[in-house]
């Protein structure tokens, strides 16, 4: 077990309440001499050097991002913390928010002078009520100690940032989705003709990260490119927050290197099974990721190239043996039936269908029809829906078939 | 005369539709037809678009509301942790299945993940989360709500 820690080392040392435990840990310095010492290009280009990707599941490049959206012309920029986070079994922005929201907010000011951004915003879970706290409490104090507004911490950057609060809906923290429910519509997600930041809130260049990956911008930036880039493995730099959930000793969140192994952190850091349960196989990235029986165990979690597993926002969930599979199966659909958002048939109609099915699984009246009936309506998911939520709202149940872990499905 | 109250704390931008319902949702219980004409005059919108996106969120509320809303989590880590059994104990106990319209005074729903699903099965009571539920706290629990 590595003990790297980037985003949690402060956790539970500094008070999430006060600005000043914050700053005698070595707070805000970063800031203050990237303001005074920095060209934002500069602040980019080690962005870029150290290779840090987008934590929230797609892993898209986050210097790019940044200097896509720096190059784009526009009346006024904007920059977005995504803090929408609802995939179930995903906890860690709610714990990087309640434990140092101050390490956030020194990211999101360093993202928005590197890209010029005036105004910004964080898209909050409108369940996460500590949170919300917490991070209204942090601004207030910026407010006061010059760090936000006017001519931040006596130069010429201005930035505010306001607190959106959303009001349940997963595919909101989808970035698209996002930018419409911020503008006041259905957090209907858009067609990506052009890139967000290029034309993103009210058709302004718009850089919207995942709060993971803003939270890593102040560590680089102090540290350097290059010790970034060492830890974890070559495609997929730096460290992750990890949520194990399941019958484990320790379920909860664990900071680890990207390149781990599943095994190492189902049985090293979380303690492996409770006294029991027998391991079967794991689900790596929330409800909408994929299966991983035990003979994958020692894949190697990124996001890099076809040897590692995606990781996705971190999700870990461990089922064992003897649990009713058809129950999880029912328990994903029915959480994409409810969040899909009604914009494409085939997904509206598709969930829907598929729900009507696994309530058959379950009581035991599926048959062989219905299991054909189930591959088309998953190939029709893949290959039609409009954005990303009906894609991967299959992803389980097609491994589920893939591994034969249920004899009615063959059909 | 409180939906105005409420809406006057808004400036007229797109941006401030949602926190303006979200606030009506919370003071009232749900966004009635009045506080829609309210506040598509007050943000220069259409009915149909106020109420569009007043629909949209699973927060949000556009029928009165029961006086008891019980929410049970069944994503799939409060499910391999036992939501499906806290759930039936729930709906056994008021002779009412989740998603039922009929008592308006007790409403059971399913609903997705709150993000506390090391400490699951996690279920809402009137939007206070109890985590770590089992068939016997999740009664006890119940019962002060409707000793009355």
């Amino acid at each position: 077990m590595s003990e790297i820690k980037i985003i949690t080392k402060n956790w539970g040392l500094i008070n999430p309440i006060s600005v000043d435990s914050y700053t005698k840990k070595g707070g805000y310095r970063t800031l203050y001499s990237v303001l005074r010492n920095s060209r934002p290009a500069e602040v980019i280009e080690e962005i870029k050097r150290s290779g840090l990707r987008g934590r929230g599941g797609a892993g898209f490049y986050t210097g790019v991002k940044w200097e896509k959206a720096a190059r784009a012309k526009g009346i006024k920029k904007y920059f977005i913390c995504n803090l929408d986070e609802s995939e179930p079994g995903v906890y860690k922005d709610r714990l990087i928010a309640e434990n140092n929201p101050h390490l956030l907010l020194e990211g999101i000011l360093i993202g928005a002078y590197a890209i010029g951004a005036r105004e910004g915003f964080i898209y909050l879970n409108g369940s996460f009520h500590l949170a919300k706290r917490l991070l209204e409490n942090a601004l207030k104090q910026c407010y006061e100690k010059k760090i936000l507004g006017k001519s931040i911490m006596g130069t010429t950057f201005d930035f505010d940032l306001k607190i959106f609060v959303g009001a349940g809906a997963y595919i909101c923290g989808e970035e698209t989705a996002l930018l419409n429910s911020l503008e006041g519509y259905r957090g209907e997600p858009r067609f990506k003709s052009v890139y967000p930041c290029e034309e993103g809130l009210f058709c302004q260049p718009t850089v919207i990260n995942n709060a993971e990956t803003i939270v890593n911008v102040p560590w680089i930036i102090k540290n350097g490119a290059e010790k970034f880039s060492k830890i974890g493995s070559k495609n997929s730099p730096g460290t992750k927050l990890y949520c194990l959930n399941g019958m484990l000793v320790k379920s909860g969140l664990f900071e680890a290197p990207l390149g781990t192994s599943i095994r190492e952190l189902i049985f090293d850091y979380a303690g492996g099974m409770q006294l029991g349960f027998d391991l079967w196989f794991a689900q790596i990235g929330g409800s909408s990721g994929k299966l991983v029986p035990l003979s994958l165990l020692d894949k190697l979690v990124g996001y890099g190239n076809g040897e590692e597993i995606s990781i996705g926002q971190g999700a870990i969930l461990v089922v064992h043996r003897g649990y009713d599979i058809k129950k999880l199966i029912l328990s994903w659909i029915n959480f994409f039936q409810r969040e899909s958002c009604g914009k494409c048939v085939p997904c509206r109609e598709g969930t829907f269908r598929l729900k009507l099915m696994a309530e058959r699984l379950v009581s035991g009246e599926f048959d062989k029809n219905d299991a054909e009936d189930m591959k088309k309506i998953i190939w029709t998911l893949e290959n039609t829906s409009f954005c990303p939520l009906g894609k991967v709202a299959v992803t389980g149940l097609k491994d589920v078939i893939k591994y034969n872990l249920v004899k009615e499905l063959k059909g | 005369m409180t939906i105005e109250k409420i809406i006057l704390h808004y400036e007229s931008k797109k941006e401030n539709l949602l926190p303006a319902i979200k606030e009506i949702n919370s003071r009232l219980g749900f966004i009635s037809s009045k506080a829609v004409n309210l506040l598509a005059k007050h943000f220069g919108l259409k009915r149909a678009e106020v109420f569009s996106t007043a629909s949209f969120y699973n927060d949000i509320r556009v029928k009165s509301s029961n006086k008891l809303i019980i929410q049970v989590c069944d994503s799939a880590p409060c499910q391999i942790r036992g939501a499906d059994r806290v759930l039936s104990v729930i709906e056994n106990f008021f002779h009412q299945k989740a998603g039922d319209d009929f008592n308006s005074n007790v409403k059971i729903e399913r609903i997705s993940c709150l993000g506390h699903c090391a400490e699951g099965p996690n279920v809402l009571i009137n939007g206070t989360l109890y985590s770590r539920m089992d068939e016997g706290k999740v009664i006890e629990i119940i019962s002060e709500y409707i000793d009355d």
